[in-house]
């Protein structure tokens, strides 16, 4: 049943655009309707918003995700890199690079893969890479990062893929690849490439296609089936998926929590004390996100 | 002076701060019927998005067009893929130069905010070496005294573009008030500064 009610959801945005091609309010009595309907069916959808907020924050707070809706600095914001994506894929390929100085070791790649799941059980096309997701997880304080990896196809093609990871590092059995655009448009002959680069790959390794897991990361999350083999991940259901790493009180969990406080809070606009009721909307919705991921 | 905006975008801006909250709900508030909550999808998305390409088109279609014209090489009705994009905001390109693999846009959208409310406005977007660019944009237009500011809101599509100005909307908005403070920036980017705008062929990048 949940399942279903996930597939709606995600469904919800595309059912109004359905409608429209086949019906449309065009009558001036349907606007009059909805004139004197508007504040019923308004304070039906946001007066119990205020109460379920209370709820959530409080059932948020001292969480990671608190310590990143709550932070004043952010990482990239002064640095004026915060839309450069170069500047995100060496934070996240430092992030989940289990050798890195943060001393997290493989925490952040873990609670990423983690985050996969829930679509591989929903997406008959994804769901074969459910197994190879959890072995990546149990093996990501082994994996091998390569960020702007470069590659060569029929020795003509050249490209370079923005996060490129090996499952584990002495004797890869997975590849995860992961696509980001932050501002750009998903461009489908960048990824058929990407796709042809990784099919070299696991020849080279003598691993079966099924061995990569292939993430999109994006702020304008595809229509689902547009990209029916590859996980497509908003940066905000990333952010929050990352965010329990950011609670121990370490220097490497400080940067993943400025990090994150560049993706929420300096591109996202999300307020921790938001005023309108747009601003709550999207801070209910960031913290059902995070709420339903630690469930 | 006729009306420019249709009902449901009408509608949209006279009740600008709720529907724009009300088009993000997921599903239908407790206790409103599916039918009922298919009257306020229909005005609120698909209806005001309608409006605002009507309203684009129309305003690009009147008095830019000449300026467009004149300008030789540009493009009309191009849609800015790369620029802004979804929420109820609708864009399209005005004037598009490509060097390689960069690209410099000039575009119209139609957008709002909790502060400012319903607005036409007239951007600039650079697809690569953006923040670079964005800079020496900002510079070049402050000589010609266009006061600029770069619009951050991702959730709304907007990564970091350059707005050159924005015109308030409201439900009686008029399309000859839309259209002439269009032309006048438009004619002033198109005509005096694109040169100063566009790319120079030596900054051309080649990643991916």
């Amino acid at each position: 049943m949940r399942d279903m009610d996930a597939v709606i959801k995600r469904l919800l945005p595309e059912i109004d655009v359905v409608l429209a091609t086949h019906r449309s309010v065009d009558s001036s009595a349907q606007y009059a309707w909805l004139e004197s309907n508007w504040e019923r069916i308004y304070q039906a959808g946001f007066g119990p918003l205020e109460e379920e907020l209370a709820k959530l924050k409080a059932s948020t707070t001292k969480t990671g995700l608190w310590h990143v809706l709550t932070s004043e600095v952010d990482l990239l914001g002064p640095l004026d890199q915060r839309y450069r994506e170069v500047a995100h894929t060496q934070s996240l390929a430092y992030l989940f690079d289990p050798k890195g100085s943060h001393g997290l070791k493989g925490e952040v790649l873990r609670l990423f893969l983690k985050r996969l799941l829930p679509a591989a059980d929903l997406w008959p096309n994804l769901r074969h890479a459910s197994a190879h997701i959890v072995k990546m997880a149990e093996n990501a304080d082994e994996a091998e990062v390569k960020a702007e990896r470069t590659f060569e196809i029929d020795g003509e093609e050249r490209g370079r893929t923005d996060l490129w990871i090996e499952t584990p590092r002495n004797a890869p059995e997975h590849v995860l690849l992961i696509e980001m655009k932050v501002g750009m448009s998903i461009d489908d002959k960048q990824l058929n490439r990407y796709e042809r680069a990784l099919a070299a790959r696991l020849g080279e390794l003598h691993l079966a296609s099924d061995a990569a897991v292939k993430v999109l990361l994006s702020y304008e999350v595809p229509h689902p089936g547009q990209y029916p083999n590859w996980f497509a991940v908003h940066w905000r259901q990333m952010a929050a998926a990352l965010s329990p790493a950011c609670v121990s009180p370490t220097d490497g969990a400080a940067f993943l929590k400025f990090y994150l406080a560049t993706i929420l809070r300096r591109i996202e606009g999300i307020q921790i004390a938001p005023r309108t009721p747009r601003e709550k909307l999207r801070l209910r919705n960031l913290l059902r996100v995070a709420s339903e991921d630690h469930q | 002076m006729t009306q420019l905006l249709g009902p449901a975008l009408a509608f949209y801006v006279r009740h600008f701060d709720e529907a724009e909250a009300m088009r993000e709900l997921q599903e239908p508030p407790p206790g409103i019927s599916w039918s009922d909550w298919t009257k306020v999808l229909l005005v609120v998305r698909s209806g005001a998005d309608s409006g605002a390409k009507a309203v684009i088109k129309h305003v690009l279609e009147s008095d830019i067009a000449e300026g467009i014209r004149l300008a030789g090489r540009f493009k009309v009705g191009l849609r800015g893929q790369r620029s802004v994009a979804k929420h109820w905001a609708m864009e399209q390109a005005i004037g598009e130069e490509k060097n390689g693999l960069e690209s410099l846009l000039l575009g119209l959208a139609i957008d709002g905010d909790e502060h400012f409310g319903p607005w036409l406005g007239i951007f600039l977007n650079y697809r690569r070496q953006r923040a670079t660019m964005l800079r020496r944009a900002a510079a070049a237009l402050s000589t010609r005294r266009i006061e600029c500011f770069e619009k951050v809101e991702s959730d709304r599509g907007w990564t970091g573009q350059l707005i050159l100005g924005r015109f308030p909307l409201q439900s009686d908005s008029t399309s000859s008030a839309c259209s002439s403070w269009a032309r006048n920036i438009c004619h002033t980017v198109l005509v005096d500064m694109w040169q100063d705008l566009a790319m120079p062929a030596s900054d051309a990048g080649t990643t991916d």
